[in-house]
Protein backbone atom coordinates (compact mmCIF):
# COMPACT_ATOMS: atom_id res chain seq x y z
CA UNK A 1 0.00 0.00 0.00
CA UNK A 2 2.23 2.60 -1.22
CA UNK A 3 0.64 6.27 -0.27
CA UNK A 4 2.05 9.33 -2.32
CA UNK A 5 4.35 11.31 -0.40
CA UNK A 6 3.91 14.69 0.74
CA UNK A 7 1.66 17.59 -0.86
CA UNK A 8 0.54 17.15 -4.85
CA UNK A 9 0.39 20.02 -6.81
CA UNK A 10 -2.80 21.05 -8.58
CA UNK A 11 -1.57 24.28 -10.34
CA UNK A 12 -2.53 22.34 -14.30
CA UNK A 13 -5.57 21.22 -13.39
CA UNK A 14 -5.28 18.38 -16.20
CA UNK A 15 -2.69 16.53 -14.98
CA UNK A 16 -1.33 15.43 -11.67
CA UNK A 17 2.35 14.63 -11.36
CA UNK A 18 3.35 12.98 -8.14
CA UNK A 19 6.10 12.09 -6.67
CA UNK A 20 6.26 8.46 -5.33
CA UNK A 21 8.26 7.91 -1.73
CA UNK A 22 10.96 6.01 -2.28
CA UNK A 23 11.06 6.45 -6.15
CA UNK A 24 13.18 9.26 -6.26
CA UNK A 25 14.13 8.95 -10.25
CA UNK A 26 10.70 7.92 -10.94
CA UNK A 27 7.99 10.33 -11.68
CA UNK A 28 3.96 8.98 -12.47
CA UNK A 29 1.83 10.60 -14.07
CA UNK A 30 -1.71 10.32 -12.89
CA UNK A 31 -4.82 10.81 -14.88
CA UNK A 32 -7.94 12.99 -13.87
CA UNK A 33 -10.93 11.21 -14.73
CA UNK A 34 -11.53 14.87 -17.15
CA UNK A 35 -8.11 13.14 -18.87
CA UNK A 36 -9.90 9.94 -18.65
CA UNK A 37 -12.66 10.86 -20.92
CA UNK A 38 -11.25 13.25 -22.83
CA UNK A 39 -8.91 10.09 -24.29
CA UNK A 40 -11.73 8.31 -24.05
CA UNK A 41 -13.37 10.72 -26.19
CA UNK A 42 -10.33 11.00 -28.82
CA UNK A 43 -10.16 7.59 -28.97
CA UNK A 44 -13.72 7.58 -30.28
CA UNK A 45 -14.34 10.52 -31.95
CA UNK A 46 -10.85 10.53 -33.54
CA UNK A 47 -11.84 7.40 -36.43
CA UNK A 48 -15.32 8.89 -36.54
CA UNK A 49 -14.32 12.37 -37.84
CA UNK A 50 -11.87 10.74 -40.05
CA UNK A 51 -14.53 8.95 -41.65
CA UNK A 52 -17.55 11.61 -41.61
CA UNK A 53 -15.05 13.54 -43.19
CA UNK A 54 -13.83 11.13 -45.80
CA UNK A 55 -10.60 11.24 -44.92
CA UNK A 56 -10.06 8.00 -44.35
CA UNK A 57 -12.82 5.82 -46.58
CA UNK A 58 -13.96 2.21 -48.09
CA UNK A 59 -16.35 0.01 -49.09
CA UNK A 60 -18.14 -0.33 -45.46
CA UNK A 61 -17.75 3.10 -44.53
CA UNK A 62 -19.38 4.45 -48.04
CA UNK A 63 -21.94 2.10 -47.58
CA UNK A 64 -23.15 2.92 -43.88
CA UNK A 65 -22.31 6.69 -44.22
CA UNK A 66 -25.39 7.90 -42.47
CA UNK A 67 -25.48 4.89 -39.67
CA UNK A 68 -21.84 6.17 -39.26
CA UNK A 69 -22.38 9.77 -38.69
CA UNK A 70 -25.10 9.60 -36.51
CA UNK A 71 -23.12 6.97 -34.41
CA UNK A 72 -22.52 9.46 -31.08
CA UNK A 73 -26.08 10.86 -31.18
CA UNK A 74 -27.13 7.28 -30.68
CA UNK A 75 -24.74 6.46 -28.09
CA UNK A 76 -25.84 9.25 -25.95
CA UNK A 77 -29.36 8.54 -26.73
CA UNK A 78 -28.94 4.51 -25.27
CA UNK A 79 -27.25 6.33 -22.29
CA UNK A 80 -29.95 8.62 -21.79
CA UNK A 81 -32.44 5.98 -21.44
CA UNK A 82 -30.27 3.71 -19.72
CA UNK A 83 -29.72 6.44 -16.96
CA UNK A 84 -33.70 7.24 -16.62
CA UNK A 85 -34.11 3.53 -16.32
CA UNK A 86 -31.22 2.98 -13.81
CA UNK A 87 -32.26 6.65 -11.91
CA UNK A 88 -36.16 5.21 -12.25
CA UNK A 89 -35.22 1.51 -10.84
CA UNK A 90 -33.14 3.06 -7.73
CA UNK A 91 -35.54 5.57 -6.60
CA UNK A 92 -38.22 3.03 -6.61
CA UNK A 93 -36.38 0.63 -4.68
CA UNK A 94 -35.09 3.52 -2.16
CA UNK A 95 -35.71 2.11 1.57
CA UNK A 96 -38.13 4.31 3.63
CA UNK A 97 -37.32 3.11 6.94
CA UNK A 98 -40.58 3.94 7.84
CA UNK A 99 -39.50 0.89 11.21
CA UNK A 100 -36.29 2.89 12.07
CA UNK A 101 -37.96 5.69 12.29
CA UNK A 102 -40.86 4.10 14.74
CA UNK A 103 -37.84 2.76 16.69
CA UNK A 104 -35.87 6.05 17.01
CA UNK A 105 -39.44 7.46 18.71
CA UNK A 106 -39.66 5.17 21.06
CA UNK A 107 -36.10 5.12 22.58
CA UNK A 108 -36.57 8.92 21.95
CA UNK A 109 -39.09 8.28 25.03
CA UNK A 110 -36.56 5.45 26.96
CA UNK A 111 -34.02 8.42 26.74
CA UNK A 112 -35.92 10.71 28.23
CA UNK A 113 -37.20 9.07 31.23
CA UNK A 114 -33.86 7.23 31.95
CA UNK A 115 -31.41 10.69 31.45
CA UNK A 116 -34.89 12.53 33.70
CA UNK A 117 -34.35 9.46 36.45
CA UNK A 118 -30.24 10.22 36.34
CA UNK A 119 -30.77 14.14 36.65
CA UNK A 120 -31.37 15.65 33.33
CA UNK A 121 -34.79 17.14 32.82
CA UNK A 122 -35.47 17.40 29.37
CA UNK A 123 -38.83 18.87 27.50
CA UNK B 1 -8.99 -6.68 19.73
CA UNK B 2 -7.89 -6.13 22.90
CA UNK B 3 -6.47 -2.10 23.36
CA UNK B 4 -8.75 -0.58 20.49
CA UNK B 5 -10.52 2.59 21.74
CA UNK B 6 -13.39 3.86 19.48
CA UNK B 7 -13.84 8.16 19.71
CA UNK B 8 -17.04 9.53 18.52
CA UNK B 9 -16.40 13.10 17.44
CA UNK B 10 -19.90 14.81 17.59
CA UNK B 11 -19.74 18.29 16.40
CA UNK B 12 -22.57 20.20 17.54
CA UNK B 13 -24.42 23.35 16.77
CA UNK B 14 -27.80 24.12 18.36
CA UNK B 15 -28.31 20.57 19.43
CA UNK B 16 -29.84 21.27 23.17
CA UNK B 17 -32.36 18.65 22.61
CA UNK B 18 -30.65 16.15 20.48
CA UNK B 19 -27.36 15.79 22.52
CA UNK B 20 -28.70 13.80 25.30
CA UNK B 21 -30.31 11.02 23.26
CA UNK B 22 -27.28 10.65 20.94
CA UNK B 23 -25.21 10.52 24.23
CA UNK B 24 -27.68 7.70 25.61
CA UNK B 25 -27.65 5.82 22.39
CA UNK B 26 -24.28 5.90 22.15
CA UNK B 27 -23.54 4.65 25.68
CA UNK B 28 -26.23 2.19 25.32
CA UNK B 29 -24.61 0.60 22.57
CA UNK B 30 -20.82 0.95 23.50
CA UNK B 31 -21.97 -0.65 26.87
CA UNK B 32 -23.72 -2.99 25.12
CA UNK B 33 -20.95 -4.47 23.09
CA UNK B 34 -18.59 -3.86 25.51
CA UNK B 35 -16.02 -1.93 23.36
CA UNK B 36 -13.81 1.14 24.70
CA UNK B 37 -14.81 4.34 23.92
CA UNK B 38 -15.07 8.02 24.35
CA UNK B 39 -17.42 10.86 22.75
CA UNK B 40 -16.11 13.96 22.08
CA UNK B 41 -18.35 16.85 21.72
CA UNK B 42 -17.63 19.91 19.75
CA UNK B 43 -19.59 22.69 20.15
CA UNK B 44 -19.10 25.45 18.31
CA UNK B 45 -20.52 28.32 20.91
CA UNK B 46 -23.98 27.35 20.20
CA UNK B 47 -26.55 29.90 21.45
CA UNK B 48 -29.28 27.43 23.15
CA UNK B 49 -27.09 25.85 25.58
CA UNK B 50 -25.86 22.82 24.13
CA UNK B 51 -22.41 22.83 26.15
CA UNK B 52 -24.51 22.99 29.62
CA UNK B 53 -26.44 20.30 28.41
CA UNK B 54 -23.12 18.73 27.07
CA UNK B 55 -21.25 19.17 30.67
CA UNK B 56 -24.88 17.77 32.55
CA UNK B 57 -23.83 14.84 30.29
CA UNK B 58 -20.91 14.82 31.61
CA UNK B 59 -21.41 14.90 35.46
CA UNK B 60 -23.55 11.55 34.65
CA UNK B 61 -21.74 9.25 32.01
CA UNK B 62 -17.81 10.64 33.94
CA UNK B 63 -15.27 12.89 32.23
CA UNK B 64 -13.23 9.90 30.73
CA UNK B 65 -16.51 8.88 28.47
CA UNK B 66 -17.90 12.50 27.48
CA UNK B 67 -14.96 14.83 26.63
CA UNK B 68 -15.70 18.30 25.90
CA UNK B 69 -14.16 20.46 23.86
CA UNK B 70 -15.74 23.33 22.86
CA UNK B 71 -14.50 26.20 20.16
CA UNK B 72 -15.61 29.99 20.56
CA UNK B 73 -18.10 30.04 17.02
CA UNK B 74 -19.10 27.96 13.66
CA UNK B 75 -15.73 27.45 12.49
CA UNK B 76 -16.66 24.54 9.70
CA UNK B 77 -16.72 20.06 9.41
CA UNK B 78 -13.09 20.13 8.63
CA UNK B 79 -11.51 21.94 11.22
CA UNK B 80 -13.69 20.30 13.82
CA UNK B 81 -12.26 17.07 12.86
CA UNK B 82 -9.02 18.11 12.91
CA UNK B 83 -9.55 19.80 16.51
CA UNK B 84 -11.61 16.38 17.27
CA UNK B 85 -8.46 13.98 16.74
CA UNK B 86 -6.27 16.39 18.58
CA UNK B 87 -7.96 15.18 21.55
CA UNK B 88 -8.94 11.88 20.46
CA UNK B 89 -7.24 9.24 22.69
CA UNK B 90 -8.94 5.94 20.49
CA UNK B 91 -6.95 4.44 17.89
CA UNK B 92 -10.52 4.62 15.99
CA UNK B 93 -12.63 7.33 15.16
CA UNK B 94 -16.22 7.60 14.33
CA UNK B 95 -17.85 10.31 12.54
CA UNK B 96 -21.55 11.15 12.73
CA UNK B 97 -24.05 13.74 12.68
CA UNK B 98 -25.91 14.89 16.07
CA UNK B 99 -28.85 15.37 15.24
CA UNK B 100 -30.02 11.88 15.18
CA UNK B 101 -30.36 11.05 11.52
CA UNK B 102 -27.56 8.52 12.45
CA UNK B 103 -28.39 5.89 14.23
CA UNK B 104 -26.13 4.60 17.15
CA UNK B 105 -27.28 1.09 16.45
CA UNK B 106 -24.72 0.61 13.36
CA UNK B 107 -21.63 0.79 15.18
CA UNK B 108 -21.27 -2.74 16.30
CA UNK B 109 -21.96 -3.44 12.62
CA UNK B 110 -19.27 -1.09 11.28
CA UNK B 111 -16.63 -2.12 13.82
CA UNK B 112 -17.54 -5.99 13.02
CA UNK B 113 -17.02 -5.23 9.14
CA UNK B 114 -13.44 -3.04 9.54
CA UNK B 115 -12.26 -6.06 11.51
CA UNK B 116 -13.06 -8.54 9.09
CA UNK B 117 -12.07 -6.62 5.89
CA UNK B 118 -9.27 -4.79 8.14
CA UNK B 119 -10.63 -1.56 6.37
CA UNK B 120 -8.95 2.01 6.84
CA UNK B 121 -12.11 3.60 6.33
CA UNK B 122 -15.84 2.30 6.50
CA UNK B 123 -18.66 4.28 4.97
CA UNK B 124 -22.15 4.11 5.98
CA UNK B 125 -24.27 3.97 2.85
CA UNK B 126 -27.76 4.51 2.43
CA UNK B 127 -28.10 3.42 -1.15
CA UNK B 128 -27.25 -0.20 -0.80
CA UNK B 129 -29.13 -3.05 0.87
CA UNK B 130 -31.05 -2.68 3.51
CA UNK B 131 -30.09 1.39 3.30
CA UNK B 132 -32.16 3.75 3.34
CA UNK B 133 -33.82 7.25 3.97
CA UNK B 134 -36.73 7.94 6.56
CA UNK B 135 -38.78 11.37 5.56
CA UNK B 136 -37.77 12.24 2.14
CA UNK B 137 -40.65 12.47 -0.57
CA UNK B 138 -40.33 11.31 -4.12
CA UNK B 139 -38.60 15.01 -5.36
CA UNK B 140 -35.96 14.40 -3.17
CA UNK B 141 -35.42 10.54 -3.39
CA UNK B 142 -35.14 11.41 -7.09
CA UNK B 143 -32.30 14.51 -6.70
CA UNK B 144 -30.35 12.48 -4.61
CA UNK B 145 -30.51 9.11 -6.64
CA UNK B 146 -29.35 11.40 -10.00
CA UNK B 147 -26.54 13.35 -7.69
CA UNK B 148 -25.74 9.97 -6.92
CA UNK B 149 -25.81 8.36 -10.56
CA UNK B 150 -23.52 11.50 -12.14
CA UNK B 151 -20.90 11.24 -9.11
CA UNK B 152 -20.57 7.54 -9.74
CA UNK B 153 -20.25 7.63 -12.76
CA UNK B 154 -17.70 11.05 -13.48
CA UNK B 155 -15.97 9.73 -10.42
CA UNK B 156 -16.13 6.04 -10.33
CA UNK B 157 -15.61 5.93 -6.55
CA UNK B 158 -16.22 2.65 -5.78
CA UNK B 159 -18.07 3.41 -3.12
CA UNK B 160 -21.52 3.85 -3.30
CA UNK B 161 -22.62 6.69 -1.12
CA UNK B 162 -20.15 9.52 -1.27
CA UNK B 163 -21.33 12.36 0.67
CA UNK B 164 -23.05 10.63 3.97
CA UNK B 165 -21.27 11.27 6.99
CA UNK B 166 -21.36 8.62 9.08
CA UNK B 167 -18.08 6.71 8.88
CA UNK B 168 -15.43 4.67 10.80
CA UNK B 169 -11.70 5.76 10.24
CA UNK B 170 -8.38 4.23 11.52
CA UNK B 171 -7.63 7.22 13.02
CA UNK B 172 -4.15 8.24 11.39
CA UNK B 173 -6.06 7.41 7.84
CA UNK B 174 -8.82 10.14 8.77
CA UNK B 175 -5.95 12.76 9.96
CA UNK B 176 -3.90 12.18 6.36
CA UNK B 177 -7.36 12.88 4.91
CA UNK B 178 -8.44 16.15 6.26
CA UNK B 179 -5.04 17.87 5.74
CA UNK B 180 -5.35 16.55 2.07
CA UNK B 181 -9.15 17.83 1.68
CA UNK B 182 -10.07 21.50 0.44
CA UNK B 183 -13.46 21.36 0.09
CA UNK B 184 -16.45 22.17 2.64
CA UNK B 185 -20.07 21.18 3.21
CA UNK B 186 -21.36 17.76 1.05
CA UNK B 187 -18.37 18.04 -1.10
CA UNK B 188 -16.11 17.45 1.82
CA UNK B 189 -17.24 13.72 2.58
CA UNK B 190 -16.98 13.23 -1.00
CA UNK B 191 -13.65 14.53 -1.44
CA UNK B 192 -12.43 11.99 1.48
CA UNK B 193 -13.34 9.36 -0.23
CA UNK B 194 -11.54 10.09 -2.94
CA UNK B 195 -8.91 10.92 -2.01
CA UNK B 196 -8.98 7.63 0.59
CA UNK B 197 -8.74 6.21 -3.31
CA UNK B 198 -5.91 7.77 -4.79
CA UNK B 199 -4.12 6.80 -0.96
CA UNK B 200 -5.06 3.19 -1.76
CA UNK B 201 -6.84 3.22 1.47
CA UNK B 202 -9.07 -0.02 1.75
CA UNK B 203 -12.95 0.90 2.03
CA UNK B 204 -16.07 -1.13 3.97
CA UNK B 205 -19.58 -0.06 3.46
CA UNK B 206 -22.52 -1.22 6.10
CA UNK B 207 -26.03 -0.39 5.07
CA UNK B 208 -27.83 2.35 7.58
CA UNK B 209 -30.97 3.83 7.69
CA UNK B 210 -30.64 7.39 7.98
CA UNK B 211 -33.85 9.33 9.32
CA UNK B 212 -33.91 13.25 7.67
CA UNK B 213 -35.54 15.09 10.43
CA UNK B 214 -37.91 13.03 12.73
CA UNK B 215 -40.18 16.23 12.78
CA UNK B 216 -40.74 18.09 9.10
CA UNK B 217 -38.39 17.40 6.30
CA UNK B 218 -34.40 19.62 5.95
CA UNK B 219 -34.39 21.65 3.10
CA UNK B 220 -32.17 20.87 0.13
CA UNK B 221 -31.80 24.60 -1.32
CA UNK B 222 -30.76 25.59 -4.58
CA UNK B 223 -27.63 27.09 -3.58
CA UNK B 224 -26.79 23.63 -1.96
CA UNK B 225 -27.41 21.75 -5.48
CA UNK B 226 -25.10 24.16 -7.09
CA UNK B 227 -22.40 24.14 -4.25
CA UNK B 228 -22.82 20.63 -5.04
CA UNK B 229 -22.54 20.61 -8.78
CA UNK B 230 -19.38 23.27 -8.16
CA UNK B 231 -17.99 20.55 -5.83
CA UNK B 232 -18.10 17.72 -8.28
CA UNK B 233 -16.91 19.06 -11.22
CA UNK B 234 -13.60 20.79 -9.38
CA UNK B 235 -12.66 16.65 -7.90
CA UNK B 236 -13.46 15.91 -11.68
CA UNK B 237 -10.74 18.37 -13.13
CA UNK B 238 -8.52 17.51 -10.35
CA UNK B 239 -8.23 13.63 -9.24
Amino acid sequence: MAAPAGKTTTADVSLRVVLLEGEWCCWRIIMTKLMEWLTGAVLILGPWSAVVTNTIQNEFTKQYYMEILLFPVFLVAVFGLVSIAVIAYRVYTFNDCQEAAEELQQQIKEAKADLAKKGLKLD
Amino acid sequence: MAGDKYSVLLPTYNEKDNLPIIVWLLCKYFHDSSFDYEIIVIDDGSPDGTLEVAKKLQEIYGENRIVLRPRAKKLGLGTAYIHGIKHATGNYIFIMDADLSHHPKFIPEFIKKQKEGNYDLVSGTRYIGSGGVYGWDLKRKVISRTANYITQILLRPRASDLTGSFRLYRKEVLQKLVEACVSKGYVFQMEIIVRARQFNYTIGEVPISFVDRLYGESKLGGSEIIGFVKGLLHLFVST
